[in-house]
């Protein structure tokens, strides 16, 4: 963790660049640090966010290292998400971390991926979406599996689009619950496996979704052969401090902001309160 | 370490000395049936015959609500550590708290440092003092009863004699302000036969090596105790509070009425809420008692043990003493391990 304050309770004080639209209740946060440092972060980490006044909340970043600032899409839930969704280029805010453990990009090297992506859960997984696709020639097959409830659920939509058009990547979508202005696939996004040919051993399949999702996926990428090692779950927890102390985050032994929160499989299955 | 004598009745001087030197001087003191450690003014009032106090001293290294980082959010927005470094000493710890103290230490001082606790903490003198158990205390089954460090002086009382030992130069220093001499032999043995009764009085046990109880946890997660004591349990944390060793919190950013400036504030808090695992979206992964107690439990007696090679409960007792429903690790620990016999 690069330790970017020296206290760890003070934030650096940061600025909002810029704020887009993704759905009625996510917004994507560019966010700038003071005096041009940079968050150096690794795909999969997060940082804490603080709305001053207000609280802090642990968020995902979203976007590569490769990208210029950082971004942290947001999903208005609770009192700091909801204050931060009333927030405006220019605005202030504090930002610890980054935190965690992150994808092991430097691993994958070499390897085929295969995101798997549930609801908001393609946040964190946009973050080495975009590191693969900065550094395309150094990975083998490249798929995405994404899974929203509605179509207007659907985060990143123009990007959706270009992956959906883009030969580096084979982007696979559907939906839980199709209107009339969707054409594509329906069903959970287990649904998305049938017809999938991957190459296991030579597979690293990057899951992150909603709590319910992870085992139903875990059994499909079990099944096609790719090992527990080669497995990676990004999980939610309430992580307060950042530090592995505060406790909120722990799952049996492990502090999911130090330890996590990226974890194979091998890791997890141990894990009684893990999935 | 070096050991020393000096008359009980020199005890007032002491406390007077350390009054006279120190800003702050915390003491057990009685408060109606219990005994609670607080800042004292004079000799008078302190109780070294007490059992246990209801909160742990770990309240002065660590307070139940305590400034980290304080902010303005003017034009400037600014925020400032908040470093407590007035000198403080606590008098009378009990072994086990001292142990709990030290853990404390190994948590917060080492692998990313706590700034807060470290300026408390660097500026705590700590006195103990050897005491008798109760029917809710198990030291004896969870640490030795002789402790070697984490304190600057350590007495134990002999009837008209304290034997004090010195850890540091601090405790020297603060020897030194009254008549004392070097312990000879025959005090250290009586020290010794002192120590050998109070293990004798302990009446709550727990029937295996406490060490051995991460061994004894595998294939137990669906043990039937866990429902049983979940059951029993009303969430209430009382015994979290009480905890010694329990450092779990939450942080709070506290503005004040002008709206203008505002406190990062760490409160304590515990994993036996209900509340405590909650994520943003309503997704609760510890939702129920009996999972809250087998993580407490297990912290305790596990999850600790393998990242600090130490068991994080002393025994005290507070928890058990102060739970509405009865609820106590040294039951929970005996039901797990007799099935290992039978």
């Amino acid at each position: 963790m690069p330790a970017i304050t020296e206290n760890s309770y003070v934030p650096l004080i940061s600025t909002i660049k810029s704020v887009q639209d993704l759905t009625p209740t996510e917004k994507v946060f560019e966010v700038e640090l003071p005096g041009g440092r940079q968050l150096n972060h690794d795909p999969g980490q997060f940082v804490q966010l603080l709305v001053p006044g207000i609280g802090e909340a642990p968020i995902s970043i979203c976007s590569s290292p490769t990208d210029n600032n950082f971004h942290l899409t947001i999903r208005r839930v609770g009192d700091v998400t909801t204050a931060i969704h009333n927030m405006k280029e220019g605005d202030k805010v504090g930002i610890r971390g980054s935190f965690g453990n992150g994808f092991p990009v430097e691993e994958m090297k070499g390897s085929d991926v295969l995101i798997i992506a549930g609801g908001i859960g393609l946040a964190p997984l946009r973050s080495v979406i975009r590191y693969i696709l900065a550094n395309r020639a150094e990975y083998g097959e490249f798929t995405i599996l994404h899974g929203a409830r509605t179509p207007s659920d659907r985060l990143f939509k123009d990007e959706l689009s270009r992956w959906t058009d883009s030969s580096e990547v084979n982007l696979l979508e559907t939906v839980d619950h199709p209107d009339e202005s969707w054409s594509g696939k329906s069903g959970v996004i287990t649904t998305l496996f049938k017809g999938l040919t991957v190459d296991p051993s030579r597979t690293y399949a990057l899951v992150c979704g909603p709590p319910v999702m992870y085992r139903f996926v875990i059994l499909e990428c079990l099944g096609r052969g790719i090992p527990d090692k080669q497995i990676l779950v990004s999980l939610e927890r309430h992580m307060k401090c950042g530090l592995g102390k505060c406790g909120h985050c722990q799952i049996n032994g492990v502090y999911t902001c130090q330890d996590g929160p990226v974890f194979t499989f091998n890791q997890v299955k141990n894990l009684e309160e893990a999935l | 370490m070096k050991q020393f004598i000096f008359q009980k009745s020199r005890m007032k001087e002491l406390i007077s000395y350390l009054i006279s030197a120190y800003p702050s001087v915390y003491a057990p003191v009685p408060r109606g049936k219990h005994f609670v450690f607080d800042k004292i003014a004079d000799a008078s009032n302190v109780e070294f015959k007490y059992i246990r106090t209801i909160l742990p001293p770990k309240k002065y290294l660590m307070p139940q609500h305590e400034a980290l980082v304080n902010f303005t959010l003017t034009e400037n927005l600014e925020f400032k550590e908040e470093l407590v470094t007035d000198r403080q000493v606590i008098l009378g710890v009990r072994p086990g708290d001292i142990r709990a103290i030290k853990l404390l230490d190994d948590v917060m001082m080492n692998r990313n440092k706590d700034r807060n606790y470290i300026a408390r903490r660097e500026n705590t003198v700590i006195i103990g003092i050897d005491g008798i158990p109760d029917e809710y205390s198990y030291e004896d089954s969870v640490m030795d009863l002789k402790v070697e460090e984490g304190f600057d002086l350590f007495m134990t009382d002999l009837g008209n004699m304290i034997l004090v030992d010195v850890a540091t130069e601090e405790g020297m220093k603060i020897i030194n302000s009254i008549e004392h001499e070097p312990a000879t032999e025959r005090y250290l043995n009586l020290r010794e036969n002192i120590l050998n009764s109070q293990r004798e009085m302990f009446t709550a046990r727990i029937d295996i090596q406490a060490k051995l109880l991460p061994l004894v946890l595998e294939g137990k997660w669906n043990h039937p105790i866990w429902e049983e004591m979940g059951r029993k349990c009303l969430s209430c944390g009382q015994c979290i509070l009480v905890c010694p060793t329990c450092y779990c919190f939450n942080v709070t950013d506290d503005m004040a009425l002008s709206m203008e400036e505002g406190t990062r504030t760490r409160h304590w808090d515990g994993c036996q809420l209900a509340d405590f695992t909650l994520v943003g979206h309503g997704e609760n992964f510890r939702d129920n008692a009996a999972a809250r107690i087998r993580h407490r439990f297990h912290r305790k007696f596990k999850y600790h043990l393998d990242v600090f090679s130490e068991i994080f409960c002393t025994g005290c007792g507070r928890c058990w003493e102060t739970c509405p429903s009865e609820i106590n690790l040294v039951e929970i620990a005996n039901a797990l391990s007799s099935e290992e016999v039978e």
